[in-house]
């Protein structure tokens, strides 16, 4: 839970402002590896998954 | 001129939902943002390939305004006296996140069904046993993402 609520914060917590976006894909991969989320399943770019 | 008018309105939409826990109709935002419906038609669509917003095929009413849903889910947030449909579990926690508010989930086991409630400060929520289920890999979350 501490790390979902991790992911909650990074990825939303600046949503409501003017310049948020959603985060590219290096950002995606550098907040799952900042709370020990690695692997190609948490690769949003992974060959393995064909990512879109 | 797009990208300006594509902020307007996604302040709309997500300023909206956060102040009133339902996503706003087409007709009032662009009555707030003081434009044609076809003009937030055409930013929705922008906004959609940005995935900030997820729209129903009518391409004007928004199913998803991550972590605010469009319909009813079985994960409720109660924040500052307002009532929220989150997305997901994760989309539950974002809530308050990006309210910057405490709130109180209710939800349900995705493998038992039993009820949940979870209250969330302003540092996360307390401690517990539970465990949030992730069953599609990243790089396969967007093309279906209601299923996500």
């Amino acid at each position: 839970m501490d790390q979902l609520w991790q992911m909650a914060v990074a990825w939303y917590s600046t949503r409501l402002d003017p310049e948020s976006r959603r985060p590219d894909a290096s950002e995606i991969r550098g907040i799952f590896e900042r709370i020990g989320l690695e692997g190609d399943f948490w690769d949003p770019q992974a060959d393995t998954f064909r990512a879109s | 001129m797009t990208t300006d008018l594509d902020t307007r309105i996604k302040l709309a939409v997500y300023r909206g939902a956060a102040e009133r826990g339902i996503l706003p109709r087409a007709e009032e935002v662009a009555s707030d943002v003081s434009v044609k419906v076809q003009h937030v038609r055409d930013s929705y669509a922008r906004l959609a390939q940005r995935r900030l917003l997820v729209l129903e095929p009518d391409g004007l009413t928004i199913r998803m305004a991550p972590p605010f849903s469009g319909v009813p889910t079985d994960h409720r947030v109660r924040s500052g006296g307002i009532a929220y449909f989150a997305n997901c579990a994760w989309d539950a926690l974002a809530i308050p996140a990006a309210l910057h508010r405490p709130g109180d989930i209710d939800s349900r086991c995705g493998q038992s069904g039993t009820p949940l409630h979870l209250e969330v400060g302003l540092n996360g929520p307390g401690p517990s046993s539970w465990l949030f289920h992730v069953s599609v890999p990243a790089a396969q979350w967007w093309p279906d993402i209601v299923y996500t």
